[in-house]
């Protein structure tokens, strides 16, 4: 079962197509950024304040909330 | 002139305004934020203030009050770039003030009730963040992967508890260490499709590890662009969390595109670490949101608005007095952002 687990995984790594310069034009929009910021982004960062599971890729500071054990 | 005394490579200044807004708590943020590249090196810099306004309202004992406060932040980053493929990054962050709205809530709570005793001081919370990475391209733009290492103290607004033996209120842990890592790889599969994994560790003082991972995937099909993502955190022994969201993005002309998102996001209720319990019950959240952007290149502006809504559980007996902190709401986002690169 674990290696059923891996095998999507390793079926996408190995079928990656080559990306020719074209490409990275089409790459280069805002949806193909998982960690946008600014003009790039498509959600505030507010909400954080109340789904505090949700995984941040932010490495700022911890956030010093009290009430957030 | 001017170039003369700043980075001669690609400079950025970003603006952002953000606001949360409920019926009693509103939540404004605004950051500014500054890049510039000098050869192999990058250095970001931002600077962030957030106001916040809250109708404390006390559920048993106490009196309705307008609470105010503010927050300043700052942060620095330094980028090396090594070679083609392998760049290490220096962050450092610190802020002054409270860094969400709960804890301004149930330190009103514990100064309506301890107040009048002499060993009660007001709250100073304040914390600074250290963290370093490195993004390995291995394969040049098409295969990237980011290892992050955190460390951050925070300085807390702690919770008060009546001490009968001494016969005064003690405040609780005022401090706390955090230890972080992650992990992202992010992997174009085609010209249209890319997946992205993202893993992250936390160890928080006096609490077990936190774990979560995230999995994100994003393709385009002329000018419509889609992303999914889901993800899941946990740490022992009883908080897990869910989450997953899914956005369109319609590309109608050269410069403007609009899209359209929702998400969704449930926990079973955050942990009691220790002493008294202001911690918020099981969660329901959900949020439709949208916005426009234009992009011309060098200058580039964004906005848009969602409609959030938090339902959270029944709280138990032993802290039911936040039951107006933890009650359900519908809260609305505003986002507004602007970049000139230069």
């Amino acid at each position: 079962m674990k290696k059923l687990f891996f095998l999507p995984l390793l079926a996408a790594v190995t079928a990656c197509q080559p990306v020719g310069i074209a490409d990275q034009a089409r790459l280069s929009r805002p949806i193909f950024e998982f960690a946008g910021s600014g003009t790039r982004s498509y959600e505030t960062s507010l909400s954080s304040q109340l789904e505090t599971g949700r995984a941040s890729s932010s490495n700022a500071a911890a956030g010093g909330c009290s009430s957030c054990h | 002139m001017a170039a003369d005394y700043w980075f001669s490579g690609t400079q950025e200044i970003t603006g952002t305004g953000e606001i949360l807004s409920a019926d009693d708590i509103e939540i404004r943020t605004y950051q500014t934020r500054y890049s510039g590249i000098e050869g192999p090196w990058t250095v970001e810099a931002g600077v962030s203030w957030s106001e916040y306004g809250e109708d404390y309202a006390p559920i048993v004992s106490g009196e309705d009050t307008k609470l105010t406060e503010e927050t300043i932040q700052a942060d620095l980053s330094i980028t090396r770039k090594w070679n083609e493929s392998i760049s290490g990054t220096l962050r450092f962050s610190a802020y002054d003030g409270f860094a969400e709205y709960r804890s301004i809530w149930t330190s009103e709570y514990y100064r309506q009730f301890f107040g009048d005793f002499e060993d009660y001081y007001s709250p100073d919370p304040h914390g600074h963040a250290f963290g370093a990475s490195v993004d390995w391209d291995y394969l040049p733009g098409t295969g990237k992967a980011v290892f992050n290492f955190g460390y951050s103290r925070d300085e807390i607004a702690p919770g008060w508890s009546f001490n009968p033996e001494v016969g005064r209120p003690e405040p609780g842990r005022e401090n706390l260490n955090t230890v972080s890592g992650s992990v992202r790889a992010e992997q174009v599969l085609a010209p249209w499709l890319k997946t992205g994994l993202n893993l992250t560790a936390r160890k928080t003082t006096e609490r077990s590890g936190r774990y979560g991972v995230a999995n994100t995937w994003a393709a385009s099909a002329g000018p419509l662009g889609f992303q999914i993502n889901a993800g899941y955190t946990g740490e022992s022994p009883s908080f897990n969390a869910v989450y997953a969201s899914g956005l369109v993005e319609w590309n109608f002309l050269p410069q403007w595109s609009a899209y359209l998102g929702y998400r969704a996001y449930q926990d079973g209720g955050e942990i009691e670490a220790s002493g008294f319990n202001s911690l918020a019950p099981a969660i329901e959240s959900r949020e439709i949101f949208g916005g426009l952007r234009w992009d011309r290149g060098d200058l580039a502006i964004s906005g848009g608005v969602g409609f959030l809504s938090t339902d959270y559980e029944p709280l138990s007996e032993e802290n039911e007095f936040f039951g107006n902190l933890y009650k359900d709401r519908d809260w609305v986002t505003f986002r507004l952002s602007a970049s000139y690169r230069f």
